[in-house]
């Protein structure tokens, strides 16, 4: 019994500290209005979500012969489709300044907001 | 025991093993992250150990990797798999000479953690991208949880075989 209690405030310590981290992450630190797309380790389109006027999507071929389809709005980014088999990256939705990078995992395929400064994007806009 | 029907019990684990495996696979996911899933499958490993052995549970976890990878055709997910896979096996023996037969949900759950954090960094590699593991805090916790429902399901399981 008391090599129980134990164990569960090991894991209760364990979740705290992770919880404490998703509010951290979801605060401050992948602040940013850049979004990266890459297949693997090469990146194949930057764009900047707080210069997109008109929603606009576009289809990226992957290294196996899929496919995603990528939908941009001012200010945020999805996966709308996909063909990989577990679909998850159309089920992650929005990725936008604050949130989680998209994965495909199957296609290799990411999507990453940056927090690139403002002055790049001002000095890009010009 | 002897050898050989040593051998066939743990090919009816094995298969058990992928019967589970595959049938998960047709389950949506819960929650839209990628690595996070119940991990049935794990319930033969910890069972193996428990009954038979560290060399035993080894092996019906490598088949059941490799036939599963074979099944789905990707190189990558037999990669994902087998990080996690062989990183939550050492934490499960390691665990289970610490806490013992009787905290096998203890053992599990700190075996899923490390099931998958193996898988995440895979990922991280795969996909080039450092960012995932912001992801991590997530799958600690669902990690937690759904390694303790399958320690608990294991323990069940071996009070029968007992
Ligand atoms: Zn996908």
């Amino acid at each position: 019994m008391k090599a129980d209690i134990k164990l569960i405030s090991v894991f209760a310590f364990i979740c705290l500290v992770c919880l404490l981290i998703m509010t951290l992450g979801n605060k401050g630190i992948n602040q940013g209005t850049v979004a990266q797309i890459k297949l693997g380790d090469k990146v194949i389109r930057t764009i900047n979500l707080s210069e997109v006027n008109e929603p606009y999507e576009f289809k990226v071929q992957t290294d196996d012969g899929g496919y995603n389809i990528i939908y941009v709005e001012n200010g945020k980014i999805m996966i709308k489709d996909s063909d990989c088999p577990d679909k998850i990256c159309v089920k992650q939705g929005y990725a936008y300044s604050g949130s989680l990078p998209i994965i495909c995992l199957p296609h290799k395929l990411s999507v990453v907001i940056l927090g690139k400064p403002e002055i790049d994007a001002v000095a890009g806009g010009q | 025991m002897m050898k050989s029907k040593k051998i066939a019990y743990l090919s009816v684990m094995t298969c058990i093993a992928l019967v589970i495996f595959a049938v998960e696979a047709q389950i949506p996911p819960l929650v839209p992250i990628p690595g996070i899933k119940l991990g049935l499958a794990n319930i033969i490993t910890l069972i193996t150990l428990v009954y038979f052995g560290k060399r035993e549970a080894l092996a019906v976890l490598f088949v059941r990797i490799v036939l599963a990878s074979l099944f789905a055709g990707t190189v990558t997910g037999f990669l994902y798999s087998i990080a996690g896979g062989l990183l939550s096996f050492l934490v499960m023996c390691l665990m289970l000479k610490i806490s013992g037969k009787e905290k096998l949900w203890a053992v599990s759950a700190f075996a899923a953690m490390a099931h998958n954090t193996g898988q995440i960094c895979v990922a991280a590699i795969i996909t080039q991208t450092v960012q995932i593991f912001w992801y991590l805090p997530f799958l600690i916790i669902s990690g937690i949880i759904t390694g303790v429902f399958t320690g608990l399901c294991a323990g069940l399981v071996l009070k029968y075989l007992k």
